[in-house]
């Protein structure tokens, strides 16, 4: 189990929040911290905190990258997690 | 049937909700189709106005993209997106909704905002193509596993190429069937729980596992831990995302199968593997005496079998009929016996397994490809799912064949309880309307066999009409389908009885 920090950039439309936080409910991925900011007109900037193990989070970005209104992703960081930690997924 | 984008069109609330499952349903077979539903008006968005469903909310997870139109001038930028998704890339479906006002709106249209849209297939790397290459030119026991990615690519014709150059053998997934013709001398069976015995025990011996427009789907694998431990992987698909999901790779290549395939054939040295090939042919004929053969072939006293009906308009049709099937037994039996000749002849649901899905499917088989024999198989239990449809061939006056395998029972589930569930039987057996009756009812001429010793002329009849027909063939009632491998075993542990 890791800590993941992703960044995300998406295009700044309705819908698209739900989009992608469905993509990580689906995988069974609890948010743990979520940050969405206006950084143009078109677009977003999202931080997202989540717990995970990486097999899960390789196939959760894959398919982030298939939502049409996404732009980039990227983890920017991986924390591993001491035992206290494991389960704060869901 | 073509790779032209499907259209639908429902109204708003039960109108786009009754579109849910045939969404779900493309998006897991990779089907490109635009679906158009209405909306209320956009005041009254929010307000429980009569008619008002979330739809977009609703099909989120379930399309490539939706998105809803508010303005009547968004109309032909955003359908010429929709096409340009639903098409592109892996095929799925999207949904847009207009509200009523968009569509009573009036508008300047300008060609102009239909472009914008390119699309240009994954680049291959040609290191890529070389370590496949050097793993397919060095492998004593290579086997190509051909899915649903043959078709939709156009691949047909590359596939053959490749594998007679490399002298490989091919087995099928349950939607790359018809991707390549079941006579060819490579052509080693289907896939999966229900496939060929040899096609799937093999898998395990195989030293290197082409993969070509396939996802490694659980029917397939079978428990993932057994699965081709002895075998180098090079998986192929134009879903980057497949490619080291269920199965980790020593080549992934992301890519058009049409435009990988002919860049390997220039890679790949010419070869031939007589004695691996030998084997499948050794397992065929072992499948052949235990299962085949009993299937196919009429026991005095016995009520016909399905895999025996398959059999006889199999060879009735030269194997060059579009078979459309539903979802169970008949469609296991029909995947299995129907010897297909031509490329996109096997229509079926196969990810999301819709019952119901045969007839619709086959009336739009028939709309895309009116020249083509189109027969729908179908069992007593997913006919009754879509049954209305019968009033859109008789009012379209379209010639569909309908042949139900009627056991009185949901018979693939009656097989689990029987197998797996100590024949503790729950809710599957079935007590059916006069399927004949209903069918002449929308003025379908039909008829219903029950005796061995009328069905070659039944089938003719179906055949030789010049209209719709539905033909009710009466078939063994607890007949089970076999090779099968059970739930979580490996593909090893498939079963002949």
């Amino acid at each position: 189990m890791n800590m993941y920090v992703i960044s995300i950039i998406t295009q700044n439309t309705l819908n698209v929040l739900q989009r992608v936080a469905g993509m990580f409910s689906r995988y069974r991925i609890n948010i743990e911290h979520i940050n969405i900011s206006r950084h143009t007109e078109e677009l977003s900037y999202w931080n997202v905190v989540i717990y995970s193990e990486d097999d899960r989070i390789e196939l959760l970005t894959k398919q982030l990258n298939k939502i049409i209104e996404l732009v980039d992703i990227k983890i920017i960081d991986k924390v591993p997690m001491s035992g206290q930690f494991e389960g704060a997924s869901a | 049937m073509t790779d032209k984008v499907g259209v639908c069109i429902a109204t708003s609330g039960p109108g786009a909700t009754n579109l849910i499952t045939g969404i779900a349903d493309a998006m897991l077979d990779s089907i490109p189709v635009v679906c158009i539903t209405g909306q209320v008006a956009n005041p009254l968005i929010g307000t429980d106005a009569f008619q008002e469903a979330d739809i977009i909310g609703m099909t989120i997870p379930i399309t490539k993209w939706n998105y809803q139109i508010t303005d009547p001038k968004e109309i032909p930028h955003i359908l010429a997106k929709a096409f340009h998704v639903a098409k592109n890339g892996r095929p799925g479906p999207v949904l847009i909704d207009v509200t009523k006002d968009a569509q009573f709106g009036e508008f300047d249209f300008d060609p102009e905002q239909l472009k914008g849209f390119s699309y240009n297939t994954p680049v291959v790397c040609e290191s890529d193509l070389s370590k496949a290459a050097h793993l397919i030119n060095q492998a004593k026991r290579p086997y190509i596993l051909a899915g649903h990615g043959i078709t939709i690519a156009n691949a047909e014709a590359a596939l053959a190429e490749f594998a007679t150059k490399t002298g490989i053998p091919v087995a099928c997934t349950l939607h790359g069937l018809s991707s390549i013709t079941m006579d060819h001398p490579l052509y080693v069976g289907m896939l999966g729980m229900h496939g060929n015995y040899g096609s799937n025990v093999l898998t395990n011996e195989a030293d290197l596992i082409i993969a070509l427009g396939m996802r490694f789907d659980d029917r397939v694998t079978g428990n993932l831990n057994t699965y081709a431990k002895n075998a180098k992987i090079i998986h192929i698909d134009i879903d980057k995302a497949e490619l080291n999901k269920n199965i980790q790779t020593n080549v992934a290549i992301h890519g058009d199968a049409k435009e990988v395939l002919t860049e390997l054939i220039n890679h790949v040295a010419p070869n031939n593997h007589a004695s691996w090939i030998n084997k499948f042919k050794d397992y065929y004929s072992l499948e052949h005496e235990t299962v085949m053969h009993y299937q196919v072939t009429p026991q005095p006293g016995h009520k016909i079998k399905m895999a025996e009906v398959i059999d006889k308009l199999s060879r009735k049709t030269k194997g060059n009929a579009v078979i459309v099937s539903d979802v169970g037994q008949h469609q296991m039996i029909a995947a299995r016996y129907y010897q297909f000749r031509n490329p996109r002849s096997h229509i079926t649901s196969g990810g999301l397994g819709t019952m119901g899905f045969a007839l619709p499917a086959a009336i739009g088989a028939k709309i895309a490809a009116p020249d083509r024999e189109v027969i729908a198989v179908i069992g007593d239990g997913g006919f009754q799912m879509n049954i209305q449809e019968l009033a859109v061939l008789a009012q379209e006056g379209l010639k569909v064949k309908i042949l139900i395998l009627n056991n009185e029972y949901l018979g693939m589930v009656r097989q689990w309880q029987e197998l797996f569930f100590e024949e503790r039987y729950s809710f599957t057996s079935l007590v059916n309307p006069d399927f004949v009756k209903i069918a002449q009812a929308y003025s379908i001429p039909a008829m219903r066999v029950s005796d061995d010793s009328e069905l070659n002329k039944a089938l003719d009849t179906m055949l030789d009409t010049d209209s719709s027909f539905l033909l009710e063939v009466m078939v063994e009632k607890q007949g089970k389908v076999f090779p099968m491998v059970p739930a979580g075993c490996g593909v090893g542990e498939i079963r002949l009885s």
